[in-house]
């Protein structure tokens, strides 16, 4: 018997490149502000979700054992979820069994990274991500797959750098409103262009940043939902997979995780036509061409046709289906898995119409969050109602 | 944010901060070594790299030629059946190239790296490898390549007995 | 069904060799950061009292995990510590003897939850007993920097 999900509660700390708090600090400042937000205190958590990226950032073994007490979960029963970037997603679905299955009727799912411990760059760890026989010989850099895929994206729809660089635009002009955002800036396309390249056809202001946060939120069930507030978020579509793990074999133009994934989030949902009753959707953009990568992937845009919708302000806060109101990982900052929770959060926001200057101009009653594990193409997709 | 959020925490360190030393900084290095084995296939197929050829597997239910060559086929999770001989030409599906290394520092030289779909193999079945001896402004999506190898004494059996692709003269 | 063909022979079978070379630069923390601040300046453990369960800890942290709220009071300890258990170590950490044993423990402190682990000063090699009051050798002043490093070893008080 499954039962119906809602989220009552959201935290999230500061993201920025450096932070003197340890992942147990960061964890607690999040966990902390969602019990606060809810009303409930560590008593009232049933189960704890954590994710986390790779042990290999913050330098300590067994990652999810060591931060867990920043997460209330010492003598409750926790689990540690990590499918690369869509973690940060992949984590509330975690607690959505937890819950969904009847286990548990609160569970508190909280996302941490911490970058910068690893130097010279964060971006090194990435390394151990390609084969280690057939790929990592040849001076892998984890931008390479970026680029490639950026450069096959282009090159198959006729895409324009510009074109582009209008989402690294909208998404850091929309992060200024974000409290917690480290690259919140007014840019142009033009600033876009002249950066400085980094992995042709990728340039600097393309990527998002490496950064250390924190977010959390909080999962009941539908009987102690309705008692914390009136106001729950259902989560009411969940969704995850892996396509391909050649990715050298796959058709680098589009995402089909995606899609594979949205396709179980939708039918769970009852979601027939995603472009008309999709509200607001956070995808995944440590990239400003993966925003549109993944919108088509979603089924938001048909295949090569993301470009247009952007340059016609249909993605703006106040366009008909706005993307990355929060200003995504291009704004907000990227702490690999609590990226995803960041997104999570916003579309918790939006949906409660509590994200104050980020608030979308339509009436949002349904929302959707996606994230995405790079090299290993995994694809994770929730949908929200309010 | 919910009007029960009234501040966000964490205290930022500044790139001048640390520069200042003003926070305790510990610093640990390690350098794990790893004797990866290679398995069934690849074993196989870096044996035939230092022969100076390349080699896939075929899979008789779907029928596709796989390489990186594979002992089972991931799609009709099955076991592949026959090696197959492939030629050590191929179309360039995408290409990049990078300003910074693998620790993300600038390089002087970019590197030219590219997905190459091999002649022989199924359409789509690339490899990742560098690509040489072209201007990298003349690098086009759909060009021909053809590997470039070491000298036969000169291989071990590995991705870097092929230097690079380079284009073929039409 | 298993795969189609096996490696036979040792020749055949390849391996690839590489490290993937690491360097951290950890953080103490918000917490670590006043513990660091106490060792360096005046060689004393800073410790961590929970206002709703009363619970100290130490070293000093920012939350306590049991009630999950901020802990604001925070105390240098002015008891020496105790020997909780010892252990001598005759190899590092690749496994190589090491010229001389090295006996390590962890210490604790009457009252307080938590412990520190170090190296423990002996005329002999086990002459140390459970329970033993020890007190830290510090590094002088001007050396130290915060680190557990600032402690050269603890002996019997």
């Amino acid at each position: 018997m499954r039962r119906r999900v809602a989220i009552v509660g959201a935290g999230i700390t500061l993201f920025r490149r450096r932070m003197l708090e340890t992942p147990k600090e960061l964890s607690f400042e999040a966990s902390k502000m969602a019990l606060d937000s809810a009303g409930l205190t560590l008593k009232d958590i049933q189960s704890v979700v954590s994710g986390s990226a790779p042990d290999a950032f913050d330098g300590v073994h067994m990652k999810g054992e060591y931060y867990l007490d920043g997460m209330g979960a010492i003598g409750k029963p926790h689990e540690r979820v990590y499918v690369g970037g869509g973690t940060g997603v992949f984590t509330p679905i975690g607690g959505w069994w937890n819950v969904a299955s009847g286990l548990y009727d609160t569970c508190l799912c909280v996302a941490e990274e911490k970058m910068s411990p690893l130097h010279p760059h964060p971006q090194y760890a990435f390394w151990s991500i390609f084969d280690q026989i057939l790929e990592r010989p040849l001076g892998t850099t984890l931008l390479w797959i970026f680029s490639l895929e950026m450069r096959r994206y282009m090159h198959k729809y006729g895409i324009k750098e510009e074109e582009i660089a209008e989402v690294a635009v909208k998404n850091k002009g929309n992060a200024i409103d974000h409290p917690c955002a480290q690259l919140g800036a007014k840019i142009t396309v033009d600033d876009v262009m002249r950066s400085e390249p980094i992995c042709e056809p990728v340039k600097r202001l393309d990527v998002s940043p490496p950064s250390d946060g924190a977010a959390a939120v909080i999962l009941a069930s539908e009987k102690v939902a309705k008692k914390l507030t009136d106001q729950p978020v259902w989560l009411d579509g969940v969704g995850w997979t892996l396509d391909s793990t050649h990715w050298t074999n796959r058709d680098l133009a589009y995402p089909e995780y995606v899609e594979k994934a949205a396709k179980m989030a939708y039918k769970m949902a009852g979601i027939k036509n995603p472009r008309k009753e999709i509200d607001v959707a956070e995808p995944y953009d440590p990239f400003d061409y993966k925003e549109l990568h993944h919108l088509e992937g979603l089924q938001l845009a048909g295949k090569g046709e993301a470009p247009k919708m952007t340059v016609d302000g249909v993605t703006q806060r106040d366009g008909d289906l706005p993307v990355c109101p929060s200003g995504g990982l291009l704004g907000v900052g990227n702490p690999i898995a609590a990226a995803g929770m960041m997104k999570i959060c916003e579309i918790f926001w939006q949906l409660r119409g509590e994200a104050g200057k980020r608030q979308v101009k339509k009436d949002a009653r349904t929302g959707l969050a996606q994230a995405w594990g790079d090299l290993m193409q995994v694809g994770t997709v929730t949908v929200m109602r309010s | 944010m919910s009007q029960k959020i009234t501040s966000y925490q964490g205290h930022e360190i500044t790139p001048d901060e640390v520069k200042q030393g003003k926070y305790l900084d510990i610093v640990y290095k390690f350098e794990p070594k790893y004797s990866w084995a290679a398995g069934v296939a690849i074993s196989r197929f870096l044996t035939e790299l230092k022969e100076g050829k390349i080699v896939a597997r075929k899979c008789h239910k779907c029928e596709r030629i796989l390489v990186p060559p594979r002992m089972y086929c991931e799609q009709c999770f099955r076991p592949t059946d026959e090696w197959v001989q492939i030629k050590d030409t191929g179309t360039i599906n995408t290409f990049s190239i990078s300003h910074v290394g693998t620790d993300a520092r600038r390089l002087k030289t970019p590197i030219l790296v590219a997905v190459v779909d091999i002649d022989g193999a199924s359409p789509g079945m690339g490899i990742l490898h560098n690509l040489g001896e072209v201007e990298p402004s003349k690098i086009t999506i759909g060009m021909k390549v053809q590997a470039v190898w070491k000298r036969s004494e000169e291989r071990q059996g590995a991705i870097t007995d092929i230097r690079y692709f380079k284009p073929i003269e039409s | 069904m298993p795969i189609l063909e096996k490696i036979t022979q040792q020749s055949q079978a390849r391996h690839w060799t590489d490290s993937i070379p690491l360097e951290y630069h950890y953080t103490a923390g918000v917490a670590g950061e006043e513990f660091r601040r106490e060792l360096k300046e005046n060689g004393r453990f800073l410790s961590s009292k929970c206002a709703k369960c009363k619970t100290t800890y130490v070293p000093a942290r920012m939350f306590c995990p049991s009630c999950f709220i901020e802990i604001k009071e925070n105390t240098p300890l002015e008891k020496p510590g105790y020997v909780y258990s010892h252990t001598t170590v005759n190899r590092n950490r690749t496994g190589e003897p090491v010229d001389e044993p090295l006996t390590m423990a962890l210490i604790k402190f009457e009252g307080v939850k938590g412990g520190i682990v170090h190296r423990l000063q002996v005329e002999e090699a086990n002459s140390v007993s459970f329970g033993t009051k020890v007190i830290p050798i510090l590094k002088d002043r001007s050396e130290r920097t915060g680190a557990l490093t600032d402690i050269i070893a603890f002996k019997p008080q």
